[in-house]
């Protein structure tokens, strides 16, 4: 009579470790994918995955409403135009799992990755930049392989390796799985990411067997913790913490040009000039039928010049991340950032103002802030 | 009694119950040492002190006309009927009636707008900023008139309300600053947070310091949507410096806090604006009742006619019409009813004499290492 409960019990828990195990193991399928791509297809590997880009390594976009109707393309017309598709020469391709063609409503052939079509973004001005991911566009990306628990997550440093829920995870100077560093109290303060007991070890990812009994996630040898004074996704208060602790960042943020300064405004860190004035993106294709439906007049031409100055370089200079130079149409130099003419505004006196924020030009005319604020119940949107 | 080593768990044990006592009964109360308290209160609702009777008293002709009213008036019909019929189209060329297209915000000295039609009635909220109950000019004020107060106080100067009492989107019932309230409330933004530093008792003080500051954060809501009292709060800091920070002395009596007279920032934030707003002599009274229940209190001061029309200008260069009343009249009242701070060469008032009211509740504010700004010592934000 005792073993009848323990005689149901085992399989259910066989069961349930066999899920886990599978959930744990899971990844091994996707990356048996890497690489396998259609000819007109490259991949850049990045820290957190991989890239699409088409054969000239421009970067490949998918278009969020293309979810809608998966397999098919609503982006036509004007939107193509600006964001052109990836056309295929094949129809059916063969040994590309993830990868199909669909058909344009114009019949032209797309390619599409997971059912969902691939675009070029026009204004991107070279290879590598991802000035298209705006709005509802989305770099074509193959993420990397993390065990279940385990996510990465989009910060101001770049993108971090965290917990499955976004929080930022850490390691330790000089800590390895054979010599924990942190035990005890300091367990309090850095608790470790655990690992189900049953969990295996996925490429770089390995289970450190803690002498207290628990189960660490390791990422490249290197024990993993949470910081417990993080409060939500994306915090990094426990990055270079006593010198000891640093964020697992798996692809730094794009780097920023010197002159540029992080200053604090009312509405948050922003972007600045080398004086701390704020700067402004001109998005010179404004949503003009929004804008004419709240009867606001959008500074262009003789506007611009008689309230903002361009951002001017003393050189036409190479890319860096996301800021490039560019030679007006009178033949004056002016900084951009993601493709888009920077400004400093005239109204503006002092380090961290927020006068070029004007209602009938916040169409057009928005700051660059360095961490996005939540911003609930108005209409304010940074770039 | 003198503890040894023998005691140590009984010296614990009261230990943190003093300190858990502490937190329990003092609510807000921050600091370390017992004798000395602080109080810190989180700005829930921020307005324009309005005094409004039932039937308008305030404004004998009535409330001032908008934008769209102003140019129907000043056309033919035949002109008014060669506009686009669309409403929003048509909107957008009225707001730009001035030569060459020009807003009618951007560039209110070219229009011949009618006069705004300002507050005519005897009372107002608000304090006597200027010492000087007949409102004749000062080396540091300009002739005005003055209001009584509803206790019957003389002198009271509250311009800022004779300009905009009777912009029926300005009042309580208005859009403008419901409006603002709201945005804050949703967003964080523009959160003045106030710290009452220095605090021997809470009923009466001849000495405490009261800091602003602006928060950072969403505020921390009930089910319903009411800021709950008691919840934590950071403050806006650069460098290690807050960017607001105003320091001021004051002191409380019978419960009342009353600082002295000093230039304070504050931050704000509301229709889609912000602003570091500077007040000028600025004197702040408020309820400091320790129960968690809200606080209410009232900020008089000068407030600049750029700031202010600023706000105006970048509020209706959207919808001048829909806020009723037009910025050139605006304006133009604005500069003539000036009362504070001459400018130097011109000798015309820079500043609008007014009053604000508030709405507050307790709350811990958190530092981070820092040094303080102290008020009207002439140093500006970062």
């Amino acid at each position: 009579m005792m073993m009848r409960p323990l005689a149901g019990t085992v399989p259910v828990v066989i069961a349930a470790l066999t899920m886990i195990h599978l959930l744990t193991a899971l990844p091994y399928v996707a990356l048996a994918q890497e690489g396998l791509v259609p000819e007109e297809v490259s991949t850049v590997q990045l820290g957190h995955g991989w890239r699409f880009t088409d054969g000239n390594g421009m970067t490949l976009y998918h278009y969020e409403s293309d979810q809608k109707e998966l397999g098919t393309s609503s982006c036509t017309d004007a939107c193509a135009a600006k964001h052109p598709p990836l056309l295929a020469a094949t129809e059916n391709p063969e040994g590309l799992p993830n990868w199909s063609v669909i058909t344009r409503p114009e019949g032209s052939r797309q390619w599409a990755y997971n059912d969902m079509p691939v675009y070029t973004f026009a204004r991107d001005a070279y290879a590598g930049a991802t000035f298209g991911e705006e709005s509802a566009w989305r770099v074509a990306f193959q993420a990397m392989i993390t065990p279940s628990g385990l996510s990465t997550f989009k910060t101001v440093a770049g993108h971090v390796l965290a917990s499955a829920n976004g929080m930022t995870l850490y390691v330790r100077k000089e800590e390895s799985p054979s010599e924990p560093r942190c035990n005890a109290e300091c367990l309090e303060v850095w608790p470790p990411a655990s690992a189900p007991w049953v969990a295996s070890g996925i490429d770089a990812f390995t289970i450190v067997a803690r002498t207290d009994g628990l189960y660490q996630w390791a990422y490249k040898g290197q024990p993993l913790h949470l910081y417990a004074r993080d409060s939500k996704p994306g915090d990094l208060s426990g990055d270079g913490a006593d010198d000891l602790w640093a964020a697992m960042i798996l692809e730094p943020a794009p780097p920023m040009p010197s002159w540029v300064r992080v200053v604090g405004s009312d509405a948050g860190e922003l972007l600045a000039d080398s004086d701390g004035m704020t700067l402004y993106v001109l998005n010179e294709d404004s949503n003009a039928a929004e804008a004419t439906y709240l009867g606001s007049e959008e500074c262009f031409g003789d506007c611009i010049a008689a309230n903002w100055s361009a951002v001017q370089p003393q050189s036409l200079t190479p890319p860096v991340g996301n800021w490039s130079t560019k030679v007006n149409e009178d033949q004056s130099l002016q900084w951009t950032y993601r493709g888009r003419p920077l400004f400093t505004s005239k109204l503006e006196t002092k380090p961290g103002d927020l006068s070029g924020i004007l209602p009938r030009s916040h169409m057009s005319w928005r700051p660059i802030m360095y961490r996005i604020p939540t911003i609930q119940g108005t209409a304010f949107r940074p770039y | 009694m003198v503890f040894n080593s023998r005691h140590l768990p009984l010296q614990r044990f009261l230990v943190s119950f003093i300190f858990a006592s502490f937190f329990v009964v003092a609510g807000p109360i921050q600091a370390g040492v017992a004798e000395k308290k602080t109080l810190g209160f989180v700005v829930t609702d921020w307005n324009t002190a309005m005094y409004e009777t039932l039937f308008m008293d305030e404004c004998p002709e009535g409330p001032t006309p908008g934008n769209y009213e102003i140019w129907e008036a000043s056309v033919t019909p035949e002109v008014r009927r060669s506009y686009p019929l669309m409403l929003f189209t048509k909107l957008r060329h009225i707001n730009n009636r001035g030569r060459n297209g020009v807003n009618v915000c951007d560039d209110p000295v070219s229009f011949d707008d009618p006069p705004l039609k300002i507050v005519e009635g005897k009372y107002a909220y608000g304090i006597d900023l200027d010492g000087n109950a007949d409102g004749t000019a000062t080396p540091k004020t300009c002739e005005h008139k003055n209001f009584t107060s509803l206790n019957g106080a003389p002198g009271i100067d509250n311009q800022m309300y004779r300009l905009m009492g009777c912009v029926e989107a300005w009042k309580s019932y208005g859009h403008i600053e419901n409006n603002a309230n709201s945005h804050r409330l949703s967003s964080g933004l523009g959160m003045i947070l106030i710290e009452v530093t220095n605090v021997d008792d809470t009923a009466n003080d001849d000495s405490v310091q009261v800091g602003f500051y602006r928060g950072i954060g969403s505020y921390n809501l009930d089910s319903s949507g009411k800021v709950l009292p008691y919840a934590s709060y950071g403050i806006d800091h650069e460098d290690g410096l807050p960017r607001y920070g105003d320091i001021v002395s004051g002191k409380i009596v019978d419960g009342v806090l009353k600082t002295d007279s000093a230039d304070v920032h504050l931050p704000f934030f509301g229709n889609y604006q912000y602003m570091n707003q500077v007040f000028r002599d600025m004197q702040l009274h408020m309820e400091l009742p320790l129960d968690g229940k809200p606080v209410t209190g009232s900020v008089a001061g000068y407030y600049g006619v750029d700031q202010f029309y600023s706000y105006v200008r970048g509020m209706l260069s959207t919808f001048p019409n829909r806020h009723k009343f037009s910025c050139p009249s605006i304006y133009v009242a604005a500069h003539q009813l000036a009362d504070g701070h001459p400018d130097p060469e011109t000798g015309d008032c820079t500043t609008l004499s007014s009053a604000f009211k508030f709405d507050a509740v307790a709350a811990f504010i958190n530092h981070p290492e820092q040094e303080e700004r102290i008020a009207g010592s002439g140093q500006t934000s970062p």
